[in-house]
């Protein structure tokens, strides 16, 4: 078997089990029926989406880093880093937020396990593979080359051509004020030119679409039982997957994970300004009309939440962690996705064209 | 008619540069010299030429040793037909406007 399968082989059935296991977990709550906030169907869809995108990455990653040697340990310093950080915040929320009187620990502290294992392989699989990205791309022998390499790495057509005349360029001139000046306005340039205006149509689809269906499932669940906000809404996953077709969009047409990743960047911006922008009238609506926050459905009135909390909900702190940094994480796993997708593609066809990952 | 977009003042100072040098070739780099304009000017342009037609691209026979080859610019027929076309335009506009005084075509050069 050669690394590149048994890598695939073992991210999947790494996540096929965690996937089980979150899936388990979501059904034993009881669905939307139980009352709980975090049970029911879109939930259960976001999961599922996460340990399909999780395991394609995983094995895409796994692949590749055992395939190329350059990287591996950055790769593995990044992913280390990411586990840490996402320990110490698990461990942070376990210590906020203990086992309610009379919830079973042992179903707490598997709760805690699966959100550690699933968000922090997450977060580590990302961290692992801008890490190993980076370090394959950026190839030179001081800073200015390695930054000019690393910009105009993965350019696709003509521009990869450009992108290579400007590094040889680079490579003839010798003064180390000229070489800063050259590589910073020429990496400048790279940037702004490299990927087209895909990137920027599809990531204001992304938004324009994030937008519409947090107003349709924000009108929709404000006339189901008041026990439930927007996070338990199906249609909610339509976000995420509205999100990675953008992404993985990006990166066949840019035919690069550079695209991809150019994508998923600004992807990410315009969802989260989009829905923010829906979330946060919605929330005062909620607020006005019923007295209930939006995100969760809980009554406001008596906790001490006035107008100005309700409204800003959406935009707390772990509203933020778990779904748009989540959502970051998705979409640059999902440039990965569409990475691995291009290779397989041209594999099939036999192109030779180096600019693929 | 066809439409003619009037090239930017830094494309008609590397049009002009690259005319000069005739049947020479030049490197990119050069260019940013000569003109006074950043690598992130000069290249775009010379990306946007290429793609036009305007410029014959090469890259460099026998590099130094250690050194990449680099790529080399001269401008084509269809690129020395548009200087002829430019040069008419900055006469005529030179002739043409005497208040307020002409936009230089030139940029910095």
């Amino acid at each position: 078997m050669t690394p590149r399968r048994a890598g695939w082989l073992a991210g999947l059935v790494v996540f096929a089990s965690v996937g089980a296991l979150e899936w388990a977990v979501t059904i034993d709550r009881g669905g939307p029926e139980s009352g709980d906030t975090m049970g029911g169907n879109g939930f259960a869809l976001g999961a599922t989406l996460r340990v399909i995108i999780l395991a394609t990455a995983t094995g895409g990653l796994v692949a590749s880093i055992a395939a190329s040697k350059r990287g591996r340990r950055a790769a593995a310093f990044a992913a280390i880093s990411a586990y840490l950080v996402v320990g110490l915040w698990t461990w942070w929320q376990s210590a906020n937020s203990p086992a309610a009187p009379g919830e079973d620990p042992g179903r707490y502290a598997l709760g805690l396990v699966t959100t550690f294992v699933t968000v922090g392989t997450a977060f580590a699989l990302t961290a692992a593979l801008i890490a190993w990205w980076i370090v394959r791309n950026a190839v030179g022998r001081d800073g200015p080359e390695r930054v000019l390499a690393l910009e105009t790495a993965s350019l696709h057509g003509s521009r990869n051509r450009w992108g290579a005349a400007m590094r040889a360029e680079l490579a003839s001139i010798d003064d180390p004020a000229q070489r800063r000046s050259f590589a910073r306005s020429a990496a400048a340039a790279a940037f702004r030119h490299g990927t087209g205006r895909w990137p920027v149509i599809l990531a204001a689809f992304a938004g324009i679409g994030a937008g519409v269906v947090v107003f349709c499932a924000a009108r929709i669940s404000f006339d189901r039982p008041r026990d439930r906000g927007i996070i338990s809404e199906p249609l909610m996953g339509l976000v995420v997957v509205i999100l990675v077709s953008a992404v993985v969009a990006g990166t066949l047409i840019g035919r690069s994970f550079r695209a991809g990743i150019e994508t998923a960047v600004l992807a990410w911006l315009a969802v989260y300004i989009c829905t923010i922008a829906v979330e946060v009238p919605q929330a005062l609506a909620w607020y006005h009309e019923e007295g209930i926050l939006l995100l969760d459905g809980e009554g406001a009135a008596g906790a001490g939440v006035d107008a100005t909390a309700a409204a800003l909900q959406p935009i707390s702190h772990s509203a933020f962690i778990f779904v748009s940094v989540s959502q970051l994480v998705i979409a640059i796993l999902a440039a990965a996705l569409g990475a691995g997708i291009l290779r397989i593609a041209q594999q099939r066809t036999r192109t030779p064209d180096a600019a693929a990952q | 008619m066809k439409r003619v977009r009037r090239p930017s003042p830094q494309m008609v100072a590397v049009l002009f540069a690259l005319c000069e040098r005739g049947k020479d070739q030049s490197h990119g780099y050069d260019l940013c010299r000569i003109l006074d304009l950043q690598a992130g000017t000069v290249y775009p342009i010379l990306r946007r030429l290429d793609e036009r037609g305007l410029v014959e691209t090469s890259w460099e026979q026998d590099p130094p040793q250690g050194r990449p080859a680099r790529h080399l610019y001269q401008l084509s027929a269809a690129g020395e037909d548009l200087v002829a076309e430019l040069r008419q335009l900055e006469a005529h506009s030179d002739r043409a406007a005497v208040t307020p005084p002409p936009r230089p075509l030139l940029g910095s050069t």
